[in-house]
């Protein structure tokens, strides 16, 4: 159980579930619980950029927008 | 079990989180060092995440002049976003975008800020607007950003700022720094009467035991003037300190800033009411010898007063002739004096 999560919380993380060892004297709840938050931190910062990003070009004067879109990897 | 520090580093993970801390109490039963590698993934990732993407952000801050960017930043990007621009930003453009920034966006940005990164960007922009954030972040009563960021500020604003809060305000802040470092930067700042408020602050915190670990890892100097307002306290304050050293097992960390102390401050941190538990007393004559402070265990033995030298015949370490046989041989010229004296305490001599 312990590795699952251990696993999950590596998975948003980025990192090795190895780097993670120690924290497996947590009990499985208190992981899932921990993976939970980190996920909601993601969650919230992706959505943070996504907003940024579209608000700032809407905030662009209209002569850079469209490079800028480029620049982004955004559609027009 | 909490392990030592780890509820401070509970409440710094908390904060990179978003969350209260006291959801992840249980996070307190791990060793502080693996929450603190666990809180350095965490920022690491927020940047790892979204690189590529932070540094399109920064291209596209290319294409319009400063002041606007600093506009789109204020109305559009937002502090947590414009944070981690901010870390990918060459020095020299973030600084002209940063003088068109308000300060209280800048105290927005601060807590997303990784000092590691900005330190050259931060090194750049005048004191007074530097002091400006710090009142904001003081104001707000932001204790860990503000710790974070004591690495990366110049002496003159932390001066500035450490000059504008009280000891409960500094505790806090040393509290959540992040090396002993930045603490010993803070510290060098105070003023000996300061100093003393931050030691009354400590004597009422809940986080004693945590402020005294602190101590462990200053310098002999530092340590040997916080002893030194200790000193100054009243009894029951000077006694939860040292039954606060002693709990914790710090003496080897306290004993060489003691040394320092002139030999007329000593008996105000040896005769407590703590000094009179026989433990307290053998595991400092232990920590005397591991660090071979003997003169000094001999002056500090000769500070005890009448009820704490009685208190001395119970002492286990003195019922070890070894031991004993090392405090006299360390005194040097004056060995039978101190043979003699500690003999007339029931010590094991040979």
């Amino acid at each position: 159980m312990n590795e699952e999560v251990l696993a999950s919380l590596a998975g948003r993380l980025g990192v090795d579930p190895e780097r993670l060892a120690d924290l497996a004297s947590l009990d499985a709840g208190q992981l899932w619980k921990l993976d939970a938050a980190v996920a909601t931190m993601v969650a919230v910062e992706d959505n943070a950029i996504e907003v940024g990003v579209r608000e700032t070009l809407e905030s662009l004067p209209w002569p850079v927008r469209g490079a800028a879109r480029g620049l982004l990897g955004m559609e027009a | 079990m909490s392990y030592p520090g780890s509820r401070l580093e509970v409440a710094k993970i908390a904060h990179v989180l978003g969350s209260d801390p006291s959801e992840f109490s249980f996070l307190a039963e791990v060793p502080a060092a693996v929450i603190r590698e666990l809180r350095h993934e965490l920022l690491a990732a927020t940047y790892r995440r979204h690189e590529a993407r932070f540094e399109r952000l920064a291209g596209v801050s290319k294409m319009v002049p400063p002041s606007v960017t600093a506009a789109i930043a204020q109305k559009a990007l937002g502090p947590q976003i414009a944070a981690r621009v901010a870390g990918v930003l060459p020095v020299e453009d973030a600084v002209k975008i940063a003088r068109h920034l308000e300060p209280e966006f800048i105290a927005d940005m601060a807590p997303h800020l990784d000092p590691r990164r900005i330190g050259p960007l931060v090194a750049q922009l005048a004191d007074d607007f530097i002091v400006d954030v710090g009142r904001l972040l003081l104001r707000r009563r932001e204790w860990v950003t503000a710790a974070r960021l004591v690495p990366v500020v110049a002496l003159e604003p932390l001066t500035e700022l450490v000059g504008l809060i009280g000891g409960a305000e500094m505790l806090q802040i040393a509290l959540y720094a992040d090396e002993p470092a930045d603490l010993e930067r803070v510290i060098d700042l105070l003023p000996d009467e300061r100093l003393g408020s931050l030691v009354q602050a400590m004597a009422i915190s809940a986080h004693l035991d945590e402020a005294v670990m602190l101590v462990e890892s200053l310098s002999t100097t530092s340590v040997a003037r916080i002893l030194a307002q200790v000193a100054q306290q009243e009894a029951p304050v000077r006694n939860l300190f040292v039954d606060t050293v002693h709990r914790i097992r710090a003496w080897e960390a306290a004993i060489p800033g003691m040394s320092q102390l002139p030999a007329e401050t000593l008996p105000a941190l040896a005769n407590v009411p703590a000094t009179l538990d026989p433990q307290v007393m053998s595991m400092v004559i232990e920590a005397a010898r591991t660090l071979d402070r003997g003169p000094w265990l001999v002056l500090l033995l000769i500070s005890l007063d009448d009820e704490h030298v009685e208190a001395l015949t119970q002492v286990p370490a003195l019922q070890d002739p070894e031991m004993v046989a090392w405090i006299v041989d360390s005194v040097g010229a004056s060995q039978r004096i101190v043979s003699a004296v500690l003999r007339d305490l029931g010590a094991a001599i040979a």
